[in-house]
């Protein structure tokens, strides 16, 4: 019988996978235990200094909102969400860098610490401003200007009829951010009278005309002062935006590609909890710090979040469609027009004057878009998202309280009120991306027998740490792998109100009367930090540092946090890598994956 | 040992030492970088990339498609006020030079205009179109203010591949020969600006006409398809004295960039043969326009026009009836598709919003239409009517619609077309 044609095909292309796979060594990565970590501030080596690059910011937005949306389901790289960021330690995190600094994930911030975030009382701006130049690119009206101290803050006023509204939601996510580990510049509340200005002589600076036409773009406060968003010149040499695709050319540390960095996947997160719509790389900068000479990437101007669309409140599109949307424009296409998108029948009603509009229930963490579609938020996977929920659950209801506090808003009712969306939509937020995976964090080998008859894993779960589940509904399933020794257990176990939950991987039919403590887990130990990961950096005080770790010693505990009422959608296993160190105490973990 | 220098949480600034205790260079820190043992920095290939290989060929025409319009986007944004780098816009607005686009009359596509205005009320123009037609240009010098202009210019136009099938509605599309039209024209012309409900314009000139064998070697000539001798302009220069007149009425405004309302516009053109050219006709034309939305997104847009054109002595020169087909009437048919004193056509539209830029600076909107028509010699004689239909995409702005693309079925096949500029 001929083979039908469909068949040759097949035929041809399971030929060409077979010759493309042993070209390509398409071996995939290796387990993440088995892999190099990223190492600390590897990217603050010396680098000669970069260009400052202006690039014209149409065409990427444009290829990433056009090609980019509809070459995604042709993508096999995006199917399933299969490809995780690259720069993860064992422990599915990233190291400090002249990216992300770990702040709230390494220690419990204190709410005032997270009030003043990057500022200092001796940074805030002292009058008189010498007004320097006028502001150039973005909508928002301002001007340079230096202080009493010599140093130079960029002045933004809010919207006429929106006073407190963007310059409160710059400085809310600027503590925010900076909280979470971004570096961000420092914001400040600058409330001043014109007397204070200074006006340099024609030629100089701008005129006073000029400085006026600037002020009429906004209102005095009722006193007849001004109020400006102030934000400092940040220290180095600005280079430009830095892209969230690809890497920087002429940037020898810039090394994985922005689209597969952790810390701009999980940034979505972050992003969307405080509706950061703005986020594109106009509002980033790589700034060139010498000495020593490298790169460090800012996030900047937190205008158009929480309520604020800059010069005028947000409005129920902003979060929900992209500024050009390629599916929801042939959606309309096909539809002659009769396809609406969710939030156009919104009833949109502006909470308060300084708050603008921020959503609660419309708001969904996993659909939010920023206003441009970018290749790292693109990318997300439920391992990314987990993490950045982890930053944001670690934000407490009295550290937002402390950061509102910081934007100066006109009322304690508004205050509050912020206050409460931001933890209404943290609490979304959090629920959402840590039902997606099994947020166990802290992991420990306890009671180990040497026989390797059994031993007794110990975890955190945040999902109920954080209150976002009960132990009541939590159930755990568990399969240990370890073909070198012939063991492949499975089990299940009941989560406990205990802070850590406990499972007994023992041979299937026996039984374990060994007791875990409940002790916190030491530091020195491979030990926790606020938010799961072991402290400090890579190597450094991991369990297993030093162990000689190969595939031929690892085994692998794979765990499923199965919920009752049940997730929205399956859960991903968390995979344990665990080290068998044979007579001395069985085994011990040696890093997590979500 | 190397590997070791930057295995630290120590802050950036003491992570900056080689391993003989001296600073680190950029150029020694390569070294280091080389030496590091890390994860990798992109995903190493596996069997999803040997499926992704065809798909990726499938996605090439869109991605090549995207990247010119990014190109072209990104080259149109340095022109235009906000945008970033370097804005010849505003360079040139500095020094009053002002960039526009305008038609430069039927055929001629859309020509880009200069116009310096650094010494008011005085100004002076250019148009040329070479793109979308083989040459065309237009100056002028004028006196403006803020409710009125006149100026005075030259005006010359070749369209060396202009098409005819003959006269009539039923003329064969097998019949298609090509000719060569030159036109100069000098005159005057005073406008009200378009800031008004009621505006009039009106002018005057002189012009030649000659007609020559078209440049489309694919094509037969007019003369040998048709006898010359019934095709009155065909193998005479025609001088003409001409004056006219537009009247708008219009009763439409811009809601959410929305065009919505009425506007009547009423157009005479006097031809007036001169010299030994025995032919004076009146052009004269009615045209309303209609939108009438269903909301701030959806409606409909409607057109009529009706033109006729009484003359006397040899008539109305082949080139100067009035026109069915092209980018702006019957839109299926080709351009100038049928020819007769007499003319009746509308357009459907089915308008519905696709894109709306967050601020609400610009908006775009599909269009799905259905254009008819018909030419005839006599009002009193029009039938056989013509129907296209298709769709499009206009884009708007606070000036109203603009740019606009569309592809549109008629009974003789499919057409494409783009213009910058849109006048419904």
């Amino acid at each position: 019988m001929r083979p039908s044609r469909w068949s040759s095909v097949i035929a041809w292309w399971g030929g060409a996978c077979v010759v493309g796979l042993t070209l390509a060594g398409c071996s995939g990565l290796p387990p993440l235990a088995l892999r190099p970590q990223p190492i600390p501030y590897a990217d603050t080596l010396p680098i000669h200094e970069p260009a400052n690059l202006e690039p014209n910011e149409i065409m990427p937005l444009l290829r990433e909102s056009v090609v980019g949306e509809l070459g995604q389901p042709f993508d096999p790289d995006d199917w399933g969400k299969k490809n995780e960021a690259l720069n993860l330690t064992h422990f599915d995190d990233v190291v400090n860098s002249a990216w992300f600094q770990h702040r709230i994930m390494r220690r419990e911030l204190t709410a005032e610490e997270v009030g003043l975030g990057p500022t200092a009382e001796a940074g805030r701006p002292k009058p008189p401003y010498v007004v320097t130049e006028l502001k150039g690119a973005g909508i928002s009206p301002g001007w340079w200007v230096r202080d009493a101290k010599g140093d130079v803050y960029l002045f933004k006023f809010d919207p006429p009829d929106n006073l407190y509204l963007a310059s409160a939601a710059n400085t809310i996510s600027d503590r925010l951010f900076w909280t979470a580990g971004y570096h961000v510049p420092e914001d400040y509340i600058a409330v001043f009278d014109t007397a204070s200005l200074v006006i340099q002589p024609e030629g100089e600076g701008p005129t006073r005309e000029e400085v006026r036409e600037i002020l009429a773009r906004t209102s005095p406060l009722p006193d007849g002062r001004y109020r400006a968003i102030a934000s400092r010149l940040l220290p180095g040499k600005p280079k430009g935006p830095f892209r969230f695709r690809g890497v920087r050319k002429d940037d020898p540390n810039d090394y994985y590609l922005h689209q597969n960095r952790r810390e701009l996947r999980g940034l979505y997160v972050m992003a969307a909890w405080t509706n950061h719509v703005d986020i594109r790389f106009a509002n980033t900068l790589d700034v060139f710090i010498d000495p020593p000479g490298f790169l460090r990437h800012y996030l900047q101007d937190f205008g158009a979040t929480l309520g604020s669309g800059t010069i005028r409140p947000h409005d129920p599109r902003e979060g929900t469609e992209y500024n050009f949307d390629v599916w929801a424009f042939l959606a309309r296409l096909v539809t002659f027009g009769f396809y609406t998108a969710g939030w156009e029948g919104v009833e949109y009603e502006i909470i308060d004057p300084s708050i603008g509009w921020l959503p609660v229930e419309m708001y969904h963490p996993g659909r939010w878009k920023p206003n441009w579609p970018n290749a790292a938020f693109r990318s997300v996977t439920a391992g990314d998202g987990y993490w950045g929920a982890k930053l944001v659950s670690a934000l407490g209801d009295e550290m937002i309280r402390a950061a509102v506090g910081a934007g100066e808003l006109p009322s304690r009712k508004a205050a509050d009120t912020l206050t409460a969306i931001l933890i209404a939509r943290r609490d979304k937020t959090v629920r959402y991306w840590f039902d997606r995976v099994s947020p166990v964090e802290n992991v420990r080998v306890e009671c180990a027998d040497a026989s390797g008859d059994g031993f007794v894993l110990t975890f955190e779960d945040l999902g109920i740490g954080s209150g976002v589940r009960a132990a009541a509904g939590t159930q755990y399933a568990w399969e240990l792998e370890d073909s070198r020794r012939g063991r492949h257990w499975r089990g299940d176990a009941t989560a406990t109100i205990r802070e850590r939950q406990a499972i007994h991987v023992v041979p299937p039919g026996t039984t374990d009367s060994c007791l875990p403590s409940d002790a916190p887990p030491d530091p020195s130990a491979g030990g926790a930090s606020p938010r799961g990961s072991p402290g400090g950096e890579a190597g450094e005080g991991e369990a297993g540092e030093g162990a000689d770790v190969t595939a031929e010693r690892l085994a692998v505990l794979r765990l499923r946090a199965g919920r009752l009422p049940p997730q929205t959608s399956e859960p991903r296993l968390a995979t344990i890598y665990l080290l068998w160190t044979g007579e001395e105490g069985g085994y011990t973990v040696v890093g997590l994956e979500h | 040992m190397l590997v070791a220098l930057v295995l630290t949480a120590a802050p950036p600034a003491a992570a900056q030492e080689s391993q003989e205790g001296g600073p680190v260079s950029p150029d020694s820190a390569d070294a280091i970088r080389a030496s590091l043992q890390r994860p990798p920095a992109s995903h190493p290939p596996d069997e999803r990339d040997v499926v992704g290989a065809p798909l990726f060929v499938i996605m090439l025409p869109l991605r090549l498609a995207a990247e010119l319009l990014s190109l072209a986007a990104g080259g149109v944004s340095a022109l235009l006020p906000e945008g970033e780098g370097p804005n010849l816009y505003e360079v040139l607005k500095v020094w009053g030079l002002e960039l526009s686009v305008r038609p430069l009359g039927p055929g001629a596509g859309d020509a880009v205009q200069a116009r310096l205005t650094r010494f008011q009320p005085f100004f002076v123009e250019a148009a040329a179109s070479v793109i979308l037609s083989p040459g065309a240009f237009r100056t002028a010098l004028g006196l403006t203010n803020e409710d009125q202009s006149l100026d005075g210019g030259f005006t010359f136009r070749r369209l060396t591949e202009a098409d005819f099938w003959g006269v009539g509605i039923n003329s064969l599309e097998a019949d298609k020969s090509d000719y060569e039209w030159q036109r100069a024209q000098v005159g005057a012309a005073g406008h009200t600006r378009d800031t008004a409900t009621f505006r009039f314009s009106g002018g005057a000139g002189w012009e030649q006409n000659e007609i020559r064998e078209g440049n489309n070697n694919s094509l037969p000539g007019i003369g040998d398809t048709f006898p010359l001798d019934s095709l009155f302009g065909a193998q005479e220069t025609v001088r003409y004295v001409v004056g006219g007149g537009q009247f708008t009425a219009d009763f439409t405004h811009l809601k959410s960039l929305q065009p919505r309302g009425f506007k009547f516009i009423g157009d005479v053109a006097f031809h007036g043969g001169t010299g030994d050219t025995d032919s004076d006709f009146l052009t004269l034309q009615g045209e309303v326009h209609g939108y009438l939305p269903i909301n701030d997104r959806q409606a409909f847009a409607l057109l009529g026009l009706v033109e006729t054109q009484p003359s006397w002595g040899r008539g109305v020169p082949f080139y100067y009836l009035s026109q069915l087909g092209g980018p702006e009437f019957l839109r299926g048919y080709s351009t100038a598709r049928f020819r007769d004193r007499d003319r009746l056509t509308w357009i459907v539209e089915w308008r519905y919003e696709a894109w709306r830029e967050l601020q609400g600076r610009a908006r775009a909107e599909w269009f799905v239409f259905w254009d008819g028509g018909t030419v005839a010699p006599s009002l009193g004689e029009l039938s056989d009517f013509r129907y296209d239909y298709g769709f499009g995409l206009r884009f708007a702005d606070q000036n109203g619609p603009g740019a606009h693309f569309f592809f549109a079925w008629g009974d003789e096949g499919f057409r494409f077309s783009l213009r910058l500029i849109s006048s419904f």
